[in-house]
């Protein structure tokens, strides 16, 4: 027996000593191990692109990996609980999405705007109505004039209730154009039902569908936006209609409340450095994003606490929160 | 270029030794995956994806279909060997490779499975290269009204299936239905059954309930017999007898239908291979000369769901290549990957760069021809398991669960989870209630639950939607049928002998 | 619907047969209320989040009459199911089912390679096997091989533990040079 206790006094020992070495170790320089990624959505989706490309692009500028996990559910706010549950300490971060954004005015979400530390906006993106190429709507005027006189037969497919989708929806009802809104959250299924003729009208962003822009099966008819979008100058934007409603789409990068003012900057640089790669700029292009997405610190904090305001207002005057 | 130049190219490509060595790799990754409980083919596809980052797109996607097709089959063997299925698709290879393990015919049940898997992912793979543009077009013409109608067909098979007790069956249907609307709800966004916890918000993820319910509650089960008497015959060493011609030609029919079956519901987005693993089993039940075999262990039934699962691998490939939808999760990676190769996946991949396309389908063919030897390789390998102690078996099957459950979406609230139904699996085997119509309750509820209110929602709430389209309208009084047929066969064969209470 | 009815008699009373269904009866008129109560009233026109986990719970209803006449025509006749309950020893089951459940917090507490170590002893040991080195080898072994798996080739981010916790897992790690 004695054998053993001495042998569980040098383990305990060398136990301390690994201790003491690795605590000394982690307060040198930040990031000096890597630094977890949480993306809030599903794997394949856009979000989980936009998170593995920015990840292995910073790498370099970082000197650390930084390793990806999914955690998507509750419009990716079972990713941002986890990142809120972590320690506040930079080795965590996670990317945020409008349509997460607009769980916080709904009350679906547990945590403030304030808990978060905002680092920055990746990729701001437009979105747009699409309807297919040989489908019986030729351009914007056409989809309006049907839905004036047949309010609600035209079904358009969408995330689902209570969504930023819907609340544009309702926008346009609200100026008489009255469209059904028929939700999936999956959106391969929601592509084939516009694709297939069982839906007329599609709501999204043109990077998510480009095969089917390339292919000329879909087409954009109308943007939400104040101007037109640069690689579609035919298709009028909601302004020049009299659509006061932009609700763009945009992904981010966020941390927990907390973290050290200089973490944030390091993570800033290392994140505009990366933005500016060609890699990054084509991938952006790819995605129809706007070529200027990068918005870093107190400005993109702003911004946000702006979108989220507009939301909130929204959602206010169509019954959705009270 | 005609496409048999084209077919041709591809061939020579797939051959390339590097090419051959990422489908090898790919496919041994997605049978250990898919073996181990609580590693999921989805697991598998999602851990070698940033391998791929560096490769070109062909090896990259060989490689991806490889752990895809191996995955789906992999699960079937710790099924065989232990009782326990992998992945949900594997479970009614289960049901029959067990019994027959239990038979003393292990060796020529992975046989079995392994070509059957193999053969009929191999001709759904022809399906894919001959037809897909047509194919696909069918696939495009469904609503989701026809998706709820194959649901429907699934959720009735399985019910089907156990015509032990009718009553015990719907109830854990019903019960897994409800557990899967658990948590927040995609439609509405309204908190379901949460009880104010966060810990439930995120809903249930069905992998946990199905390797709760059957690997720990088996190995607690195992464990804590008392005096137990261990069977001589399962401790020897395990062989695996591969099909000959004559055996293959003798089980057809299964084969035939199975394939079938999988490529046509591999197509619909949703549960794919589940489903069409559940609903061959059930259709070749009904057809069968010997339906008082199929849970007894039934080389038919067997076959039939090797044959289905893998070819539900083509069916999916199908939409994702021609229209570039992602039906499931695992091809939702690939398209992924296609991504990130900067290659769209759609209608104008096959105009753009049909030398890819014709290689994936090439390499994807042989892939199944592989995958027999992967699959041999593998089965030895398990089979040696057998010889480790069952007290360690069991501890790092535990573990292999906690892991996994974990893995799914890096939660730790999901080990909760994990030993609930861990411990409720031992529950429902010693209160004789069964496990998989539960299972499939969690996995298909809630698609049910989409596709039924999205066709509502677009229907103004007329439920004759369903019965309106042709093809929906086809399969639900097949379903219908399905359900009804076995009570009046049993309760007609009753008045006959005079029997009944078959148990409780 | 349990068996130790059937082996401690022909004529078990009717209760201990019934109690299966009247379990879940109870169960289903409950959680019908509770749903009705609890989930979000839906929007005019549309069918509502309620819809279908009332439709199920009335599923689990229906099903539950059906199982009682299954029942009820057992009732009175000897040939119940007879002989598949298998004898089980309580204690070693309730005491592995307690350690499945007190792994879980641990694995969050102490990180996942120092609950694994001894979450494999201990099962073992509950499983019968009392000799140190078995025990010590295989939970050290096992565990150091699945977590090079699953931390350094998988970047599985495994749970590393709270307080000083987390710093010993990271040592373990770096010890292993898988960081």
């Amino acid at each position: 027996m004695k054998k053993h206790g001495l042998k569980w006094v040098g383990f305990a020992l060398v136990l301390a000593l690994m201790l003491g070495a690795s605590t000394a170790f982690c307060q040198e320089k930040y990031p000096s191990r890597p630094i977890d990624f949480i993306c809030t959505w599903g794997v394949g989706g856009g979000s989980d692109q936009m998170v593995r490309m920015l990840a292995k692009l910073t790498e370099p500028f970082l000197g650390v990996p930084l390793p990806v996990s999914n955690k998507p559910g509750a419009s990716g706010n079972s990713g941002t609980t986890d990142l809120l549950a972590a320690k506040a300490d930079g080795y965590t971060i996670a990317n945020y999405i409008a349509d997460t954004l607009a769980t916080i005015p709904t009350g679906q979400a547990r945590y403030k705007m304030d808990d978060i530390e905002w680092i920055v906006r990746t990729q701001n993106m437009p979105s747009f109505l699409f309807v297919k190429t040989d489908g019986p709507f030729k351009d914007i005027q056409a989809l309006l004039k049907a839905t004036q006189e047949n309010p609600g037969k035209i079904k358009m497919a969408g995330l689902g209730f209570g969504t930023i989708d819907d609340i544009t929806l309702r926008y346009l009802a609200g100026k008489g154009h009255k469209m059904t809104l028929v939700p999936n959250p999956n959106p391969g299924e929601r592509y084939a039902s516009v694709l297939g003729g069982h839906n007329e009208v599609l709501y999204e962003q043109a990077g998510d569908i480009r095969q089917y822009l390339d292919a000329k099966q879909l087409k954009p008819v109308m943007v939400f936006a104040e101007s037109r979008f640069p690689a579609f100058p035919d298709v009028p934007c909601s302004k020049e209609l009299g659509f006061n409603i932009f609700l763009p789409q945009f992904r981010c990068v966020i941390a927990k409340k907390g973290v050290p003012a200089e973490h944030i900057k390091t993570l800033v640089a290392a994140f505009e450095k990366a933005m500016q790669t060609p890699e990054w700029k084509k991938f952006n292009e790819d995605q129809y994003a706007d070529p200027a997405s990068y918005m870093g610190g107190d400005q993109f904090k702003a911004w946000v606490a702006g979108e989220m305001n507009s939301m909130e207002k929204l959602m206010k005057e169509f019954g959705i929160i009270k | 270029m005609s496409e048999l130049e084209l077919f041709w190219i591809g061939l020579t490509n797939a051959f390339s030794p590097f090419n051959f060595m990422m489908m090898l790799t790919g496919l041994t990754i997605g049978v250990l995956a898919g073996a181990l409980p609580g590693i999921t083919m989805l697991n598998a596809i999602v851990l070698v994806l940033p391998f791929t980052y560096s490769m070109d797109i062909v090896p990259s996607l060989l490689l991806m279909t490889a752990v895809y097709g191996g995955g789906i089959f992999g699960g079937s063997i710790t099924g065989i060997l232990f009782n326990i299925p992998g992945d949900p698709m594997n479970v009614p290879a289960t049901w029959e490779g067990y019994a027959l393990n239990r038979k003393g015919h292990v060796a020529k049940a992975l046989g079995v499975a392994i070509m059957g898997s193999a053969l009929g992912g191999f001709l759904s793979c022809l399906v894919m290269t001959l037809v897909s543009p047509p194919f696909a077009k069918i696939a495009l013409s469904f609503s989701s009204a026809e998706y709820f109608a194959v649901v429907f067909l699934g959720l009735v098979s399985v019910v089907v299936i156990n015509t032990k007790s009718m009553g015990s069956s719907l109830i854990c249907l019903f019960l897994g239905m409800l557990l899967g609307t658990i948590g927040i709800d995609d439609v509405y966004g309204a908190a379901r059954f949460t009880f104010g916890s966060r810990l439930m918000e995120t809903g249930i993820n069905f992998t946990i309930v199905l390797i709760g319910l059957f690997a720990i509650g088996e190995v607690l089960d195992q464990l804590c017999e008392r005096d137990k008497v261990t069977d001589p015959g399962l401790k020897e060493r395990p062989k695996v007898h591969l099909m000959t011609p004559r055996e293959i030609w003798a089980l057809k029919g299964p084969l035939l239908r199975g394939f079938g079956t999988g490529t046509l519901i591999g197509a619909i987005p949703g549960a794919g291979a589940t489903v069409a693993s559940f609903v061959s089993y059930g259709v070749e039940r009904q057809v069968s000369k010997k339906p008082e075999e199929f849970g007894k262990g039934s080389w038919e039934g067997l076959n039939s769901t090797s044959s289905a699962i893998n070819a539900s691998v083509g069916g999916a490939m199908i939409p994702l290549l021609t229209l570039g939808i992602p039906g499931s999760g695992a091809t939702a990676v690939m398209m992924g990957a296609f991504l990130l190769h900067g290659i769209q996946p759609g209608p104008l991949l096959f105009t753009k760069d049909p030398a890819s396309v014709y290689t994936i389908f090439s390499g994807m063919l042989l892939c199944n021809i592989v995958m027999i030897l992967a699959g041999w390789i593998c089965a030895k390998f398990f089979s040696e398991l057998m010889r480790v102690p069952e007290n360690i078996m069991g501890a790092f099957i535990i573990v292999f669960c906690f892991v996994g459950a974990y893995a799914l979406r890096n939660d730790s609230s999901d080990l909760w989870y994990m030993a609930l139904f861990g411990i409720g699996g031992y529950f429902m085997r010693r209160y004789s209630l069964p496990v998989p119509p539960l299972v499939l309750g969690v996995i298909l509820g809630p698609l049910a639950e989409r596709y039924f209110l999205t066709t509502m929602i677009g229907a103004n709430n007329d439920i004759s939607v369903f019965f309106t389209r042709p093809v929906s309208a086809a399969i639900i009084v097949v379903s219908i049928g399905m359900f009804f047929w076995p009570m009046l066969q049993s309760r007609l064969n009753k008045r006959r002998t005079g029997k009944s209470c078959a148990a409780a | 619907m349990s068996s130790p009815s059937a082996r401690a008699g022909a004529h078990p009373p009717w209760i201990k047969i019934m109690a299966g269904p009247i379990f879940f009866l109870a169960f289903g008129l409950i959680g019908y209320f509770y749903a009705d109560g609890s989930i979000d009233p839906a929007p005019p026109g549309q069918l509502g989040a309620g819809f279908w986990p009332k439709m199920c719970i009335i599923g689990i209803l229906m099903a539950a009459v059906l199982k009682a006449a299954e029942l009820f025509r057992c009732i009175g006749k000897a040939e119940a199911e007879g002989g598949a309950c298998k004898e089980m020893d309580t204690r070693k089951l309730v005491l592995m089912m307690l350690l499945i459940v007190v792994v879980v917090p641990a694995i969050s507490f102490v990180g996942f390679p120092i609950a694994t170590v001894l979450f494999i002893g201990s099962f073992l040991w509950l499983a019968g096997a009392r000799k140190l080195w078995v025990l010590s080898l295989t939970s050290i072994i096992g565990t150091t091989f699945l977590i090079y798996i699953f931390v350094k080739v998988v970047y599985l981010p495994l749970p590393k533990g709270d307080f000083f916790f987390e710093d010993i897992t990271l040592a373990i790690y770096r010890a292993l040079f898988i960081m």
